[in-house]
Formats: structure tokens, C-alpha cells, sequence
């Protein structure tokens, strides 16, 4: 058994006389096989399959609430601080604001008709001492989210606030300048008449604009919230998700990569080796062509903007 | 290894142009995918040009050596579209 997982092995990635002198996994059935692989699963995520398989639909991310507020705590824990609160009122906010973001087409704080993140949180039932509003699109990941926000200082600078006590996510698809677009918006807040006594300010990422006060204290006790996991899609239905297609993608796109990869280094590596001459393509420019794909999806791709 | 890093220096000093504009590209791929970080149309139109100046680059390197045959040409669009297809999931 051992013997003929060698075998295959050794096949799949070594050139002998058995493969023609070439790594069977760069044969071109293998090729052939490969972009089966990858045609079949645009078609499941792209075709008409796409409602049953997944309910991002079109946009592509796995982003949710649950994830970024967890991950927004333990930062805070890192850093000695207190857990933030899920507020719903603070979530219905951050909703509005990325609906709001959407029917007028921005991408800012603050928008064209000079309506503030303090109008949502204030128009949610929120009353607060102190706010603060940290922006991100086009994400593929929350952990990317959050990493994004804690290596700018002024959005780390509301993450970190020991002022906040409550905070409140929304991850919102729509279309953005024409463009199919994520969004999340974390909205933070002190509520008025807490503990510490201080002058009203609001803290913002982008800039500190004088906030409403208001004398009204949030007199409710903390009501149970629920964090739900799925981003809102505006003017589409959403579906339940039966396969989370687009970490299979994302996980296919990295397997295949890092295969080719193998596979071509180590094609490469025993034909020099045992001095095999062949007549084909070259190596070295499909491992410069992959490498580079590669750094393009792990430091760009995956990544998408702060504000 | 010392035998694989000897072809490498063999290989590029026999075809140095045209692996500098390989790696050229591949570094500018890298710039316009910074540059146009989250917007992910222009992140894939990135992609595609980059794909096709691969295969493209592959076909005119071969022409180059006289070592053109279709074999070689479908193995570079092959390992091309693959990649694209698996990125374009990706993309709305």
C-alpha cells in the first residue's frame, strides 16, 4: 500500500521515463483536469446554481458580525481594556449608515448632504456621551477587517478607547459606484448618564465633529442580542446557505496555487538534477507567473479599504 | 540544488530580456493591485492583463527560441485560464 502511494507520488511529481520526463501533474490532462476543476466551481458560484449553493450570490466575502465583534474584543483584551457591549440600537445605526451610503452613492463619513454617523446613532434611540465610526469595503474576510482597522492608528484609536462601552456592527452588500460592494460599519458608543463625567465628544476616524448631546440616559437594562451572521443584501433575497462556496473557492484557489507550485519546483529541481533534456514549456516563467499571483492575493486581493 | 540553480542562471543568461519583462510585469501587476486595492473591477482587469501578457509572453519566448509547438502554447493558456477562473469566483 505504502509502496504504491510512493509510486503515484513519485509519478504525479517527479520526471522519470515512466511520465515521458515530466511531472504527470503538469501533463496536459492534468491541465486539462485542473481547469474542470476551476470551470466547474466559476459555474456553481457564477451560474444559475449560484442561489442554492451560497447567499453572499455575487459578492464575495465571508464576513460576519459574530466574527468582528469577537475579534474587536479581543483586541481590546490584548490590550487590558473591557469587552465591548453589542448594542442593537448601535447596529441599527451602522445599518442605516451603509443603506444611507448606498442610496446616495458615497463612500465617507459624512454625507454629500451633510447628514452625520451621530444623525444615525442618535435617530436609532442611542443617546451617547461619547461615538466613534470606523468604516471598511470590499473585505474578504473579517479578520482582514479588523487587522486593517488596528494597523491605522485612528480607527485602532476608537477600537482601543476605553471611554466606548458598546459597540454595533453591520455588514451591508449593495452596489457602490456601479460596483458590487461590501461594506461594514462599527459604530461605538458611551451611553449618556454612564459613569464617568466628562464633556461630550465624539470620536470619529476620520475627523471630530461636535456631537448632539443629549440629557436622556439609557434607563433600559441590557436587552439579549442577537448577532446575525449574514450580511444584509440590499434589494436581493437571501437565501439560506447550504455550502459556504466561497471559502471552497477561496481554499480550492490556494490549494491549486500552492500545487502548482510544488509541482513545478520539484519538476524542475529532479530534471536538473538527473540532467533530463526536454522540449516544452518553460518553468521558471510559469513559477514567476504563479508566485506573483500568489503575493497579489495574499497582500492585495484579500484586502480591501479603510475609512 | 546546486545543479537546479545553475540552470536557472543558464536559462536567464540565454533569455535575460525576456525574463526582466516577465518580472517587470509581474512587479507592476503587483503595483496596480495595490493601487487599485478594493475596487475589485479594476483589482480584476489587473488580473486578466496580467494573465494574458503570460500567455502572450509565453508565445513570443518560444517564437523567440523556435521551440513553438501547440503543446507548449496550450500548456501556458491552460495554466493561465485555470488561475484566472479560480480568481474570478473571487469577484462579484
Amino acid at each position: 500500500m505504502m509502496q504504491r502511494f510512493k509510486e503515484a507520488f513519485h509519478y504525479f511529481f517527479v520526471p522519470s521515463e515512466k511520465n515521458n520526463l515530466r511531472a504527470k501533474g503538469l501533463h496536459h490532462d492534468f491541465l486539462t483536469f485542473y481547469f474542470v476543476i476551476a470551470l466547474t466551481l466559476f459555474f456553481l458560484a457564477k451560474g444559475p446554481l449560484k442561489n442554492v449553493t451560497h447567499n453572499v450570490l455575487g459578492y464575495a466575502t465571508d464576513i460576519s458580525i459574530p466574527k468582528l465583534y469577537q475579534l474587536t474584543n479581543e483586541e481590546r483584551q490584548k490590550n487590558s481594556l473591557s469587552s465591548l457591549s453589542y448594542n442593537q440600537e448601535l447596529a441599527n445605526a451602522a445599518t442605516k449608515k451603509a443603506q444611507d451610503m448606498f442610496t446616495k452613492n458615497y463612500w465617507a463619513h459624512y454625507a454629500p448632504d451633510g447628514t452625520t454617523p451621530w444623525n444615525f446613532i442618535l435617530s436609532s434611540g442611542y443617546q451617547y456621551e461619547f461615538a466613534g465610526e470606523n468604516l471598511a469595503k470590499n473585505f474578504l474576510f473579517s479578520q482582514n477587517v479588523v487587522d486593517a482597522w488596528m494597523t491605522s492608528p485612528t480607527h485602532r484609536e476608537n477600537i482601543l478607547r476605553s471611554q466606548f462601552a458598546d459597540v454595533g456592527f453591520a455588514v451591508v452588500n449593495g452596489v457602490l459606484n456601479g460596483e458590487e460592494t461590501t461594506l461594514v460599519v462599527q459604530m461605538f458608543g458611551k451611553p449618556a448618564g454612564a459613569s464617568v463625567a466628562k464633556a461630550p465628544v465624539a470620536q470619529q476616524a476620520a475627523a471630530t465633529p461636535t456631537p448632539t448631546t443629549s440629557a436622556v440616559a439609557q434607563a433600559q437594562p441590557p436587552q439579549p442580542v442577537s448577532l446575525n451572521n449574514s450580511p444584509l443584501v440590499l434589494a436581493q433575497q437571501q437565501t439560506k446557505p447550504t455550502v459556504n462556496l466561497f471559502h471552497l473557492s477561496f481554499n480550492a484557489t490556494y490549494i491549486f496555487l500552492s500545487l502548482l507550485l510544488i509541482i513545478l519546483a520539484t519538476d524542475f529541481y529532479f530534471a536538473s538534477k538527473f540532467k533530463v533534456i526536454r522540449f516544452h514549456s518553460k518553468n521558471l516563467a510559469h513559477v514567476i507567473f504563479v508566485f506573483m499571483i500568489i503575493m497579489g492575493l495574499v497582500l492585495f486581493l484579500s484586502k480591501g479599504v479603510i475609512l | 540544488m546546486d545543479k537546479a540553480l545553475g540552470l536557472v542562471k543558464k536559462e536567464l543568461q540565454k533569455s535575460l530580456l525576456d525574463y526582466l519583462l516577465l518580472f517587470t510585469s509581474g512587479v507592476f501587476f503587483l503595483l496596480f493591485l495595490k493601487t487599485f486595492q478594493g475596487e475589485r473591477f479594476l483589482s480584476f482587469v489587473t488580473i486578466l492583463t496580467f494573465t494574458f501578457f503570460y500567455i502572450i509572453w509565453g508565445i513570443y519566448h518560444h517564437i523567440d527560441n523556435k521551440a513553438l509547438t501547440l503543446k507548449i502554447m496550450l500548456e501556458y493558456i491552460l495554466i493561465g485560464f485555470t488561475i484566472l477562473l479560480f480568481l474570478a469566483i473571487l469577484f462579484p
